[in-house]
């Protein structure tokens, strides 16, 4: 049975949108508490999923109205909670940050709607009571992100840095949630090893999101996986020392990155390169070095292995730090990624979310320069690491690596660095011809419409074909049109 | 990351999704269009007092495909939009010699030529290959029309006296063309269009409704209905294929795994129907990803002075010094590109391409005149 809200709804912008409400499910002593979205009809009704028959057909039994009992908490029950360690009921809590369905619909607005932060807000401050013993939730999506850091994907730093649950996924946050200021991060956060009365987060995606995109399935299988190692201490490492000055002896195998600006001659004028690697007991070793800097003299082996990430922009810049004669062998995660994995993002943000043994620094862009720049080449050696072990299990995919996209990578920089003479007459001709095309679809539509609407308008063309001509329903039918 | 379609979105793809469920208005019709060419005309305009435009081009994309952007040059149509071309406003694209497209707002430097190259219907040719469609293979080999071909055995139709292209001329054929009705049209005649674009939406759909997700089925002036007809037609006529995909559908399904021919890997997810698909389809696509990857490295390596201008998955440009003849180069390319491949169910196709020199006049030469 459905509960009804409670007298602490009141003052809710969501109190009047339906009646009943999905209390959260703490169990004492848990240490992980699971933060998801909101509650959908299985949750809200009291109804469990139990299991699938063999044409698909789902059976329930009946429950208390708690968080994730639907198809999501099936599947986090069976499939994500083991790979963290956990068992439901046992030692793991589960809340939502919205605990209603508005309109009767699983769907909310943007996390950046004004209401629905208001409505976060409130059923946080009255409803969210964790056990103390909470030492990490898991916010799944982006509604349990901004309900636990405040964290909404807004002002990213530049160079396409998400700050949503895409750019924080995988990676570790301290607790902040809203009405609190957002952090503002000048390092790299590493998680205090004293006892605290404030959680970490980690954010991963709703896995009711993986079944639109389920290629991310592993990156989720990966996050959750995590879990035990956030607890004990293993993950993340702390950021390493940095030293400012190249090693006395460069390594035979490294990675390897620059910060560099377009100077006015068309070459690229480098700031500074960052140079990373690890030792046999995976100890870290990192140099970040100011371009005033490169006269250091240094010991370079006759051959060395350098892995970059996006090799085009940084390899010209490495050749000039080394001696003429120097034999660089180059790997790429970018590429070795994109053969390994083919539908997952490339970027080393991602590549950090999924494999770096520190915490996340691509969002330092501005406010700590040189530990992004470090950042960037020990994230590269540590994506590296996995990858190259899983490259050599597949005889078939190192041959596409080495012989069909690796070499790509030169041949790339060079087109690009030429580019292309762009037809001065030819742009003006052709935007003749593109106003000419397009007005004459507008004269087409305007006829038809018999008013002077403007086809490029999205809100004028939507409300004459959906409320005025209604394309989407059948006409006999008076339904919405099916495939 | 995909979004949640919108049941009130007026993009192209919730637009196309319309028609194909049978919504049918002029307005919609007017807006596709319309957005069709705004896609293309903001980025022309972002090249207007602009000298040079370097494209960011990444090998990327999942089956290898490549991803080109700042501006999307790949992506801009063949479609003549030569003001002063006669043709102008209807849909073609190379047809005069006065015709040029988007494609051609940049051009090779001077002291530059661009050579260019199209690989014929080559992923029909990879899937005939793949499944051993001896019909197919013995047309593709000999130059025949395949689409006619396809035409006369889906609509249980007699096949020409004739069967290179030919035939839509040749008085030989006269009598064949009358005893359609109505009478044969050439070329361009609809059911052949119908059923040359059916055969290529039908390479990766799963089902004949399939189809009517394909980009371009909608300007085919069918219904919905027309075209699931044209389609079912079409696979009762290609028994061979079809049982292959289905192996291979459940093959790559089971394992949740796709290898292109040369060993380029794609693990698949989803439900069945999905990994079906998409396991499919990166055998057969991203098997032309791996082969435009060979020319690439090899023809940079044999001219290190010269520079790759666009990869279009199917075509390439490139550009050479104009010290370079064009004849030395054909030498080396041509065997390279047109050359017999063998596919992993051990049965040979012939690759074919067409090609073409354009020069820093931005004058297009058809490489049979050079030759």
């Amino acid at each position: 049975m459905p509960l009804p809200k409670p007298p602490t709804c009141h003052g809710c912008p969501f109190n009047t949108f339906s009646r009943w409400f999905t209390p959260d499910e703490y169990v004492e002593g848990a240490e992980v508490l699971v933060l998801s979205q909101n509650p959908g009809e299985d949750e809200e009704q009291g109804r469990r999923l139990t299991h699938y028959d063999m044409d698909g057909r789902r059976s329930y039994e009946p429950c208390q109205p708690s968080p994730l009992t639907g198809t999501t908490g099936y599947d986090l029950t069976r499939k994500y909670l083991p790979l963290a360690g956990l068992e439901r009921g046992k030692d793991v809590s589960l809340a939502n940050p919205i605990r209603c369905r508005p309109h009767g619909r699983n769907d909310l607005p943007p996390v950046t709607d004004k209401t629905l932060r208001q409505a976060v807000e409130h059923c946080q401050f009255h409803h969210y009571k964790p056990p103390a013993s909470t030492r990490l939730v898991i916010a799944e999506g982006a509604y349990a992100l901004f309900a636990s850091t405040g964290e909404d994907g807004t002002e990213s730093p530049g160079h396409k840095i998400n700050r949503g649950v895409e750019g924080w996924r995988g990676w570790l946050l301290p607790w902040n949630p809203p009405p609190r200021a957002r952090v503002t991060f000048n390092d790299v956060w590493v998680p205090s090893s004293t006892p605290s009365s404030s959680p970490w987060v980690l954010p991963t995606y709703h896995l009711a999101y993986l079944y639109r995109a389920p290629w991310y399935t592993p990156v989720s299988q990966r996050d959750w996986s995590k879990v035990q190692a956030i607890l004990q201490g293993k993950w993340p490492e702390p950021f390493p020392e940095i030293h400012p000055l190249p090693p006395e002896t460069w390594p035979r195998r490294s990675a390897f990155d620059t910060e560099f600006y377009p100077g006015a001659d068309g070459t690229d004028q480098l700031v500074r390169y960052s140079l990373a690697w690890r030792g046999r007991q995976g100890e870290p070793y990192l140099h970040v070095v100011e371009a005033d800097n490169l006269v250091q003299p240094v010991t370079i082996p006759p051959e060395i292995t350098t892995v970059f990430h996006q090799v085009e922009s940084d390899v010209g810049h490495l050749r000039g730090l080394l001696n003429p004669g120097t034999k660089v062998s180059i790997e790429d995660t970018m590429y070795l990624h994109a053969v390994l994995w083919p539908d997952l993002d490339h970027t080393l943000d991602f590549l950090g979310s999924l494999y770096a043994r520190t915490n996340r620094w691509k969002h330092l862009l501005r406010t700590n320069p040189r530990v992004y720049s470090g950042g960037d080449a020990l994230g590269t050696w540590d994506s590296f690491v996995p990858l190259e072990a899983e490259r050599d299990r597949d005889p078939r995919v190192r041959r596409v690596y080495y012989e069909y996209q690796l070499p790509l990578a030169s041949i790339i920089h060079k087109s690009r660095r030429y580019g292309l003479r762009v037809v001065p007459d030819r742009v003006d001709a052709a935007l003749r011809s593109f106003d000419t095309a397009q007005a004459d679809q507008e004269m087409a539509a305007q006829a038809h419409s018999g008013w002077p609407i403007n086809l490029g308008s999205s809100q004028q063309v939507a409300r004459e074909l959906y409320e005025v001509e209604a394309v989407h329903l059948n006409p006999i039918t008076g339904r919405v049109r099916r495939a | 990351m995909p979004k949640k379609p919108s049941l009130t979105s007026v993009d192209q793809d919730a637009l196309f999704r319309w028609k194909m469920r049978g919504a049918s208005s002029p307005l919609l019709d007017a807006r596709v269009k319309y957005m069709e060419v705004e896609g293309i005309a903001r980025y022309v305009r972002m090249m207007r007092g602009v000298e040079r435009v370097h494209p960011l081009m990444l090998p990327t994309q999942a089956s290898g495909r490549w991803s080109t952007t700042g501006p999307p040059l790949v992506n801009f149509p063949p479609d003549c939009i030569n003001p002063e071309c006669p043709l102008v406003g209807t849909e073609h694209a190379y047809a005069r010699s006065e015709c040029w497209s988007a494609r051609d707002v940049v051009g090779p430097d001077e002291g530059w030529y661009w050579l260019h190259y199209d690989l014929d219907s080559i992923e029909a040719k990879w899937a005939a290959a793949d499944s051993g469609d001896q019909e197919d293979l013995e047309a593709f080999s000999k130059g025949y029309d395949i689409h006619t071909i396809r035409t006369c055995r889906a609509l249980r139709h007699d096949l020409p006296p004739l069967l290179t292209k030919a035939l839509h001329g040749d008085p030989s054929c006269q009598a064949w063309r009358d005893s359609w009705n109505p009478p044969w049209s050439g070329g361009e005649d609809r059911r052949r269009h119908a059923f040359k674009t059916v055969g290529y939406a039908t390479l990766y759909a799963l089902t004949a409704k399939g189809v009517l997700q394909s980009k371009g089925i909608d300007k085919l002036g069918m219904t919905p209905e027309e075209i699931v007809k044209f389609t079912n037609l079409y696979l009762k006529s290609k028994a061979t294929l079809v049982a292959h995909k289905r192996r291979i559908w459940d093959d790559c399904a089971k394992a949740g795994v796709s290898y292109t021919w040369f060993g380029r890997r794609r693990r698949l997810y989803g439900n069945w129907e999905t990994r079906a698909k998409e396991g499919w389809s990166h055998r057969i696509s991203g098997t032309v990803s791996d082969y435009q990857n060979q020319i690439i490295i090899r023809l940079q390596s044999e001219y290190p002075e010269s520079h790759l201008v666009l990869n279009r998955h199917d075509g390439l440009d490139w550009a050479f010094p104009v010290d370079t003849p064009v004849v030395e180069v054909m030498a080396f390319l041509r065997p390279l590109v047109e050359r017999d491949v063998t596919s992993p169910t051990g049965h040979a196709v012939n690759v074919t391409a067409s090609w073409e020199v354009i020069h820093a006049d931005l004058k297009r030469e058809p490489l049979k005149a050079i030759r």
